[in-house]
């Protein structure tokens, strides 16, 4: 924990391009108009009373300057269940406003996210990464300010169908405010010089959740490190790890390895 | 002889069409790679753009046009908005010959016009650094500090500059 926050302080005060192509969360920026990106991830968990994995394809697109739509699939195995497609989910993001100077911005963004899934979890955490059913709406800021990145969100979740029926028959709850704050920054190259020069950016981001008309919460650390190839391939590796929880999960700990292939003016205009 | 002074007349129509030299653009917003790369594809695939050079550490692109083209300015800030940034600082490299300015401080040279802000010389002379006033082509607080102009330079669909 004190390990952590000497290095969240570090992000603080360090002099460095900061770097908001977050691993966990999306920014309030965008993808540029009529680009097109294909993300693949897998999460490896393992919990003490649950363990597996679980892949994700998601296909991003820029529609315009201040629209992005996503859609995605996760499909994976755990506890010994046969490996097979578990949810689809789409996305969209609306970036309402936008105040940029020079190597600084400042953006909010709204978004709303819809996810069908055929899993019956057993635990409390809400989520529409693969587990449930339902709808999440909430906001995104994103400050870029000398030099330093600071992105947080905030977010309603509700699920429904067969996966609220579930939750409510084992007394759980079936909505949740989400809240996030990420930071990052790169750490090479020193000095920018052409686009095929490898980037290494680092990341740590607090997610957060908590329980409506609950005091059930739990308090993530995601720390990650991200290379970016040729100015259009990222590889992403990081570990998820439980800083408080009260509630019951999937489990404490994941690790996340993903690739992520930027398409620019993919679509004419 | 005949097809030498075609040659030559031809060279003169192309020369004629080399006044506006380059752009200079300036970019607000980014600082990463990633981004910089998608403002330069964005301003690549521009119709009537030939090469652009960048620095990314300075977020400045140096944009060539084709021959017997027509830039469009509202175009190369359009592309950087569409790729989710801004302009920072526009400058059009325009060589002058003896290029008459009236007293609202308009001229037009190759079919695209200027409105000079503020004093205005008479004529103008040799290479020119045009910086482009607007609301689109700099820095909110760069363009509130600019001088009014005398006449609108969307009336008279031109686009206000300063000379550097």
């Amino acid at each position: 924990m004190k390990k952590q926050l000497v290095f969240l302080l570090l992000l603080l005060i360090t002099k460095v391009q900061a770097q908001e192509l977050f691993i966990f969360t999306e920014p309030a920026s965008n993808m540029p108009a009529r680009s097109l990106a294909i993300k693949q991830s897998g999460k490896i968990f393992n919990g003490a009373s649950s363990s597996g994995v679980r892949h994700a394809t998601e296909l991003m697109l820029g529609a315009n300057k201040n629209i992005m739509l996503h859609a995605a699939a996760t499909y994976g195995s755990f506890n010994g269940a046969p490996f097979g497609l578990e949810s689809i989910r789409a996305y969209g993001k609306y970036r309402f406003f936008s105040a940029d100077g020079m190597y600084s911005h400042f953006r909010m963004a709204a978004f709303a996210e819809l996810s069908h899934s055929n899993t019956k979890p057993m635990y409390q955490e809400l989520n529409l990464q693969g587990d449930h059913s339902g709808l999440q709406a909430g906001l995104v800021f994103t400050q870029l300010l000398h030099k330093l990145a600071i992105s947080s969100t905030v977010s309603y979740l509700t699920i429904n169908g067969v996966s609220k029926t579930h939750q409510l028959a084992m007394g759980n709850r079936s909505e949740a405010i989400n809240y996030s704050l990420s930071f990052g920054h790169l750490i090479a190259p020193k000095k920018y010089t052409s686009y095929d020069q490898t980037n290494v950016n680092i990341y740590a981001e607090l997610l957060g959740q908590t329980l409506t008309g609950t005091n059930k919460r739990f308090l993530d650390i995601g720390s990650g490190v991200q290379f970016i190839f040729k100015s259009k391939a990222k590889l992403n590796i990081a570990y998820r790890y439980n800083l408080q929880s009260n509630m019951t999960r999937m489990g404490p700990s994941s690790w996340m390895i993903g690739g992520e292939w930027l398409f620019l003016n993919a679509f004419k205009k | 002889m005949k097809k030498v002074f075609f040659l030559l007349m031809l060279a003169c129509a192309f020369n004629a069409k080399a006044q506006l030299q380059k752009v200079n653009l300036q970019a607000s917003g980014l600082t990463c790679a990633m981004c910089s790369k998608a403002i330069y594809k964005a301003v690549s695939a521009i119709s009537f753009v030939d090469t652009v050079k960048v620095d990314i550490e300075g977020s400045t692109y140096e944009i060539f046009f084709k021959k017997n083209t027509m830039p469009q300015f509202d175009q190369i800030a359009g592309a950087v908005v569409d790729a989710g940034f801004s302009v920072a600082k526009f400058t059009a490299v325009v060589n002058f010959d003896k290029q008459a300015v009236d007293k609202n401080g308009f001229t037009s040279l190759d079919g695209i016009n200027y409105m000079i802000v503020a004093t205005a010389p008479a004529t103008l002379q040799g290479s020119k650094k045009l910086r482009l006033v607007g609301k689109q082509f700099m820095l909110p607080k760069d363009f509130k500090k600019m001088p009014p102009l005398k006449v609108s330079a969307t009336d008279a669909k031109a686009y206000g500059v300063t000379i550097q």
